[in-house]
């Protein structure tokens, strides 16, 4: 009976699979991307309401096995992380083919935070992230400039259009007044140098990088995402991944880009006939007595003029002409993947040449990169990324500085850019091309011609990593780090040149070499508990050393203007070494525990010990907790038809700021020499107490999904305190020391963010949009009663925002004389019933400006029809106010005789006249001193990029045997929308050092941003 | 068990991996040394010593603005000031504001040198017999002087006879190793600064040797004469001023130069220069260079009607040549921007001080008559001699010593003592005076301000 039994449900068995295979039906097709029809790997196929799935091969290919009920009436489900799941009849079709749409909730999208990574559902704390596709869309030469108007909450902000020029990033406002304010950038989990190392104005390091090969780049910007990076987190973490193979066929991606630029704006300027009107005038009118005439006619235009007739205008120079060019890029990328389940690689390579539009900029890079993953086991993992780089700078000067391009546009319009060539009858025939030498400035020409400025920078970063699986749960990780940056400065100015002239030439070159390298350890324990339990643990620790040589060497006495190294020079006027290092050794850990899918908790920690500070406070402890409820998950809400997905985050941690020099708390003597000789003087006094500055900040967030997701967004509220301020405190100088870092003061930063996503239209037609918009809110609360002064009219202020314009309120014209009024105001603050005085000096300084904006964000919208894609991203600022530093010399009414706007022709003629351009006076600082009359809005609106794309079709890629191709024409910087008077309202001058939280929201002749048209096209085998 | 000896393995290394060692935050400065190594070796003090030289040849002190501050005052339409630096042009108008950027830097960079000087004479006591006299003598003259430039700058002028209780400069005479609330140090009247000068100079004359045993250039006991002679003729004390004066000369260690223009512009001092900030090209700092010369801003233009000063056939005429860019007149005294020397003191001063004196005070001269002083500095510019003491008076005299010195850092401060005026400003204008800086008024509580200027009076 019992084999019976046994035989009968065999045969019943055998029944079974004879009956099933009788009547099954087998449905096959591949899936690929809607994006890109690109094939997607390991998608889930699921037979509806029942456990019945596959999942798509290396090529996107699967294969399933139907009843003939489910062949008939059964629906297929397609999912898979980071792709709106799709439901498919199948109505007894044997192919279905079907193309995912990615999912722009990103709920299941994995975040790559410090030491693991996190699925964004189960976030407790803000990251914003942005992935290859959207940064690679636009034509940028940093990958940061492609982050601007994308990530909220992270204000980014170009100095000026000079090319490979320094970058200002503010995570959630300025949380330091002397110590930088610059995040910290970790690369496959390596901090890397992202400090400028120019001796001249600030570069940008990270634009050694090459945007084709980063994957993903996550912004940590609350506490409890950021404290793992603890003394070093308070201005938030920038984690950048750069791309990796995945096993199946190799895939070969070609691209090439060709983009012309030119200045997004020009300033109008004086033309002769204007210049010598105007001047004419003030010279009348000039305080020493009417200078008009042959002092003026003699001293000064037939000077400009040189030989040239200035009375009929015979030259009318306009300066920017001259100032700006053409510029182009020309950029070319391979990028090879593949590999095998066991070994999986990723090989770039890539060329870039960029001809900016300042006269003689240019910037090209070249750069490869091989990552590799072998698993040798199951449970072991190796692998590693390796860059190099070359990038060369052909550099401009840095503002404030004659020899920059444009700040020809001081010159006189009745100079001749070129030295003038006559007849014997004086009549000019033509012009020579030797820059003319007599102009009211240093011609810059002269410095174009014979200046050879070039920055250098070979880069090689490096990571090695082993991961072994101890067991299913436990996992150790060990990564190792290098850093190799070295970078020459070559310099050589000729006998024609103003630097030059005096020694026969002069040359300089400085070498620095920076060698960082991180040892990272840690163990990851992950466990589901219980059905209901689930927690992820991570331990560890890790040590950085950062080593930095410097060699100099300068000359002068050259041959000939043909000899430019300094082997030909006779005299070696100086020269040096110098070596600096810093170190820091850390303890991390962290745990999120997951329970019942809805209740999320997370906690870590972190001791850090630097050996930047004193022997009083080496190390300090950095934690910070964080929860988050997922609302939806719950029971009484699962019917609320509308809303997908709703969870509620709140976090508060510890973060630290030690971006100072490396030996601020010592009292130190340097080297001085006299004749020859070599002295001691003392440099620095000692703080031994001296410690890194404390950001305490909480979070409190609401992340939302309706409609099936097809509506989503985020909305965080955040407070950032800071104290324990490293700030340079003036002190008497009578001491000998001007400044002593110490721990000194507060500030505060409160914000509100707010991003929303959605999908307004699906299928055929498909258009996505995102808009983000941050407001932040600075205040420095408390600074010990200091006053710090930074940039022109810059200062830190208690009970100010960082960095505030202080001086003199600027009250426009007397209609009855033309003199320059300001408001006389009170020594405490403002009080315009004091009323206003023509004596500058009497008038008290307040506040009269706010380089903070308000607000900043971007507006994103995505359209794809068919085989055409459309990108266009607007990004805005707010609410921030700039000074114009050259305004006193080019817009103050013929004080001098730079040229001046044109807006000075409405300057005060008679009495009665209305207007805020007081009198013309030469020689009479009538209104002419630093005020707010040369502050202006500089908010703005832009219309950032605008990309139109078409991909050839499948069947004519299948006749070409290519995987894709897409064709592009991409626009940046196109519109721009502003009140702002000077060139470009994203400005910053590089005449202070950009790190330098007290030099912000300047201008100075400072070069605009380039608006860039370029066509691509990228080829896929 | 064979689970956790899986676990243990592993566990261990990790644990290894993770000891911590302290010793690795360990880092020493490459550049700089340690304050407290500083004071332990009789080569460190010397060093310091050096060090204080190199900081008052700053192109903010000697080596530019202790000499250009007292021309741009000082003039009144001798030359303009047409750069488009504001801070020089504030200063040559006589406008300046409290936070002008050379009157600050000036003060900055006066008290860091004074604060180096002060720690080589803390260090005294690791040196011993010549050697130890040597090193204070030098650095008290080093203060000495400094202090004078200062008091005399940014303080109303000493006077004679008065009880000078008008706030001076703050005197600062011990290093400085911790910042704290003793270090918010007032003004000292301007009768202890120029006690306090007198004392080390002094000191400097007494200690060091007549000429200096390492280097020519350092300063040695005529150096400090020199100085003193200065000191006591703003004092309007002109018997000391001739002793000192006098004494310098007396030596036979300088001669006049055999023409004008021989005086300018060495490399390596001159036989008339008593004291010169020593540039190379790979050192020092000839900010004079900058502002005069027409290689470099050319800035000074120099007007006619200082030229019209001049008698017809005066060589020092010759020294003015025209820009070649512009050709507006400059002055050539500060032409050699590379190598050139800074000269703080010629003997020709010397011989105009003592001429001043000796004409003042009256017979017995001491030394020589004024009649022979002036006529060793007319003779070498090929200007006619005075025949009789009747040929001139004490403004011929004051003249020669404008006309002499012009350029070098002395025209306001003879102005000053001789109670003359600067176009329509008296000599006690407070404009004529600078502020104490902004910066310095914010840092520390109990400086008061010049009169006429932003910031709690005095």
């Amino acid at each position: 009976m019992k084999k019976l039994l046994q035989l009968s449900n065999c045969s019943m068995l055998l029944l079974f699979v004879t009956v099933g295979t009788l009547q099954a039906q087998t449905v096959s097709g591949i899936v690929v991307s809607a994006e890109n029809n690109e094939p997607l790997t390991g998608i889930t196929v699921l037979v509806k309401g029942t456990n019945k799935g596959t999942a798509t091969d290396l090529d996107g290919k699967y294969e399933l096995d139907l009843t003939s009920n489910e062949f008939q009436n059964g629906t297929l489900i397609f999912s898979g992380v980071g792709y709106v799941q799709l439901e498919v009849n199948v109505n007894s079709r044997q192919t279905i083919d079907v193309a995912l749409s990615i999912d722009t909730q990103l709920l299941d999208e994995v975040v790559v935070v410090g030491f693991g990574s996190i699925v964004r559902k189960d976030m407790t704390g803000n990251v914003s992230s942005v992935k290859s596709k959207e940064l690679s869309s636009v034509p940028v030469n940093s990958f940061e400039t492609a982050l601007q108007g994308r990530t909220s909450g992270v204000f980014i902000q170009k100095s000026n259009g000079k090319l490979g020029q320094g970058i200002n990033i503010r995570v959630r406002g300025t949380s330091s007044v002397s110590a930088s304010s610059q995040p910290l950038y970790v690369i496959d989990g390596i901090p890397v140098i992202s400090e400028s190392q120019s001796q001249i104005a600030d570069t940008n390091p990270l634009s050694d990088l090459n945007v084709d090969d980063i994957q993903s780049v996550d912004i940590l910007k609350d506490a409890s995402a950021a404290a793992i990076y603890g003394s070093r987190g308070a201005n938030g973490v920038i984690l950048i991944t750069t791309k990796s193979g995945q096993a199946g066929s190799t895939r070969i991606n070609v691209s090439y880009e060709r983009g012309y630029s030119s200045e997004t704006n020009r300033v109008e300027y004086l033309n002769a006939a204007e210049y010598v009107e105007l001047f004419t005038e003030a010279a009348q009118r000039s305080p020493s007595g009417d200078l008009s005439g042959s002092y003026l006619e003699n001293n000064w235009f037939d000077y400009f003029a040189q030989g040239t007739d200035w009375k009929n205008n015979e030259i009318d120079t306009d300066w920017q002409d001259e100032s700006f060019q053409n510029g182009s890029n020309t950029d070319f990328g391979v990028q090879i993947s593949g590999g095998t389940e066991k070994t999986r690689f990723f090989v770039s390579g890539g060329y870039s040449d960029q001809i900016g539009i300042m006269r003689s900029n240019e910037f090209n890079r070249m750069n490869a990169r091989l990552n590799l993953d072998h698993s040798a086991s199951k449970k072991f993992d190796v692998g590693m990324n390796l860059s190099v780089s070359r990038t060369e700078n052909i550099r401009v000067s840095n503002d404030n500085q004659f020899a920059t391009p444009l700040q020809g546009v001081a010159q006189s319009p009745l100079s001749p850019v070129y030295t003038p060539e006559f007849d014997g009858n004086d009549n000019l025939i033509g012009f020579s091309d030797v820059p003319n030498k007599n102009t009211l400035y240093y011609n810059f020409l002269r410095h174009i011609k014979g200046v050879n400025n070039n920055q250098t920078v070979f880069r090689n970063i490096g990571n090695l990593y082993a991961n072994y699986n101890i067991n299913d749960n436990l996992a150790f990780r060990s990564e190792a780090g290098l850093d190799l940056l070295f970078q020459n400065e070559d310099y050589f100015a000729d006998s024609n040149t103003n630097t030059g002239e005096n020694t026969h030439g002069y040359g300089d070159s400085r070498w620095v070499n920076l060698v960082n390298y991180t040892l990272n350890n840690y163990l990851t324990w992950n466990q589901q508990i219980s059905e209901n339990h689930h927690l992820t643990t991570v331990a560890g620790i890790t040590f950085e050393n950062s080593n930095r040589y410097q060699t100099y060497v300068s000359g002068t006495n050259f041959p000939t203007d043909d000899f430019k190294k300094l082997a030909s020079a006779a005299e070696i006027t100086g020269g040096n070494t110098t070596e600096t290092e810093y170190k820091y050794l850390s303890y991390f850990a962290r745990a999120n525990y997951k329970l019942n899918d809805r209740y999320l908790l997370s906690g870590s920690a972190r001791i850090d010990g630097s050996s930047r500070f004193g022997d009083n406070s080496r190390y300090g402890f950095f934690p910070a907790i964080s929860a988050g409820w997922i609302i939806s998950e719950e029971n009484f809400l699962s019917d609320l038809g509308a809303l997908s997905f709703l969870k509620l985050r709140a976090s508060y941690g510890l973060t630290g700021n030690s971006n100072v020099g490396n030996f601020p708390s010592r009292g130190l003597y340097g080297g001085a020499g006299y004749a020859g000789s070599s002295g001691l003087i003392p440099t620095q006094t000692p703080n031994p107490d001296l410690k890194w500055e404390r950001t305490a900040q909480y979070n409190i967030g609401l992340d939302f999904a309706f409609l099936n997701d097809r509506v989503g967004g985020e909305i965080d509220y955040y407070i950032k305190q800071t104290d324990d301020l490293l700030l340079n405190v003036n002190v008497p100088a009578t001491t000998g020391y001007t400044s002593q870092l110490r721990n000194v003061g507060e500030l505060e930063n409160k914000g509100f963010e707010f991003v929303i996503n959605t999908q307004n239209s699906v299928g055929v037609f498909r258009w996505s949009s995102s808009f983000n918009i941050a407001f932040n809110k600075n205040k420095i609360t408390n600074l010990g009663g200091q006053v710090i002064e930074g940039g022109f009219l810059n200062r830190a202020v208690e009970g100010e925002p960082i960095a505030v314009m202080y001086g003199k309120e600027y009250a426009g014209v007397d209609p009855d004389n033309g003199d320059a009024l300001y408001y006389l105001h009170s020594s405490d603050g403002k009080n315009y019933d004091a009323g206003t005085t023509n004596v500058y000096s009497d008038a008290n300084n307040v506040v009269i400006g706010d380089p903070n904006p308000d607000f900043v964000g971007g507006f994103t919208n995505n359209f794809n029809y068919k085989n055409f894609d459309l990108g266009v991203l607007f990004q805005f600022v707010y609410g921030n106010d700039i000074y114009n530093g050259g305004g006193r010399y080019q817009s103050a009414n013929g004080d001098f005789f730079d040229n001046q706007t044109r807006d000075q022709l409405k300057r005060w003629q008679n009495p009665g006249d209305i207007t805020d351009v007081p009198e013309a006076r030469l020689f009479g600082s009538n209104g002419s001193n630093p005020s707010s009359r040369y502050i202006s809005d500089g908010s703005y609106l832009r219309l950032k990029s605008v990309t139109l794309g078409y991909s050839l079709p499948q069947s004519l890629l299948n006749k070409l045997q290519l995987r894709d191709v897409r064709l592009y024409l991409s626009g940046v910087n196109l519109l721009t929308f502003t009140d702002y008077k000077g060139w470009d309202p994203e400005v910053n001058t590089d005449l202070y050092d950009l790190s330098d939280n007290l030099n912000i929201g300047n201008d100075f002749y400072s070069a605009p941003q380039a608006r860039t048209i370029s066509f691509g096209i990228n080829i896929g085998f | 068990m064979k689970k956790l000896k899986l676990i243990a393995g592993p566990l261990f290394i990790v644990s290894l991996l993770f000891t911590a060692c302290d010793g690795l935050l360990d880092t020493t400065p490459k550049q700089s040394i340690d304050a407290d190594e500083v004071l332990t070796n009789a080569e460190n003090v010397r060093s310091v010593l050096i060090g204080a030289y190199d900081a008052i040849g700053d192109g903010d002190l000697y080596g530019g603005y202790f000499l250009l501050i007292p021309e741009y005052l000082g003039a009144n339409n001798e030359f303009d000031f047409s750069g488009t630096y504001f801070s020089p042009r504030q200063i040559r108008l006589k406008e300046q504001q409290y936070d002008n950027g050379n009157v600050t830097s000036t003060w900055i960079d006066a008290y860091n040198a004074i604060n180096v000087v002060n720690t080589a004479l803390d260090g005294l006591d690791l040196l011993e017999g010549a050697e130890k006299d040597r090193v204070e003598g030098e650095a008290k003259f080093i203060r000495g002087m400094v202090y004078f430039d200062l008091v005399r700058l940014y303080a109303p002028q000493y006077v004679n006879g008065g009880q000078n209780t008008q706030p001076g400069v703050p005197l600062v005479l011990e290093p400085t190793t911790t910042i704290d609330e003793t270090s918010n140090v007032p003004r000292a009247t301007v009768n202890a600064v120029y006690t306090q000068i007198l004392s080390d100079l002094n000191d400097a004359k007494a200690l060091l040797d007549d000429t200096n045993p390492i280097r020519s250039y350092y300063a040695n006991s005529m150096v400090a004469s020199a100085v003193l002679s200065r000191v006591y003729l703003q004092m309007e004390d002109y018997s000391n001023a001739r002793l000192e004066a006098d004494r310098v000369i007396s030596s036979g260690k300088y001669s006049l130069t055999n023409t004008y223009a021989g005086a300018f512009n060495n490399v390596e001092n001159s036989t008339e220069d008593i004291f010169a900030m020593q540039v190379s090209a790979q050192d020092g700092t000839n900010s004079l260079f900058t502002f005069y010369s027409a290689d470099s801003r050319g800035d000074i233009d120099i007007n006619q009607i200082h030229l019209d000063e001049y008698e017809t056939g005066d060589d020092r005429l010759n020294l003015f040549y025209h820009d070649p860019d512009d050709g507006v007149l400059r002055s050539g005294k500060w032409n050699n921007g590379i190598d050139g020397n800074v000269q703080q003191i010629r003997l020709a001063e010397m011989y105009l001080t003592r001429a001043e004196t000796n004409f003042r005070l009256g017979i017995p001269y001491l030394g020589d008559s004024p009649i022979n002083d002036l006529n060793k500095i007319r003779n070498r510019v090929n200007l006619p001699i005075y025949n009789l003491p009747s040929d001139f008076d004490l403004a011929d005299i004051l003249k020669e010593r404008k006309l002499e010195l012009m350029f070098e850092g002395q025209l306001l401060h003879d102005i000053k003592r001789t109670k003359r005026s600067v176009g329509a400003r008296p000599y006690d204008d407070p404009k004529l005076v600078l502020p104490i800086p902004r910066r310095e008024i914010d840092a520390n509580p109990k400086l008061c301000q010049n009169a006429s200027y932003q910031g709690l009076s005095c």
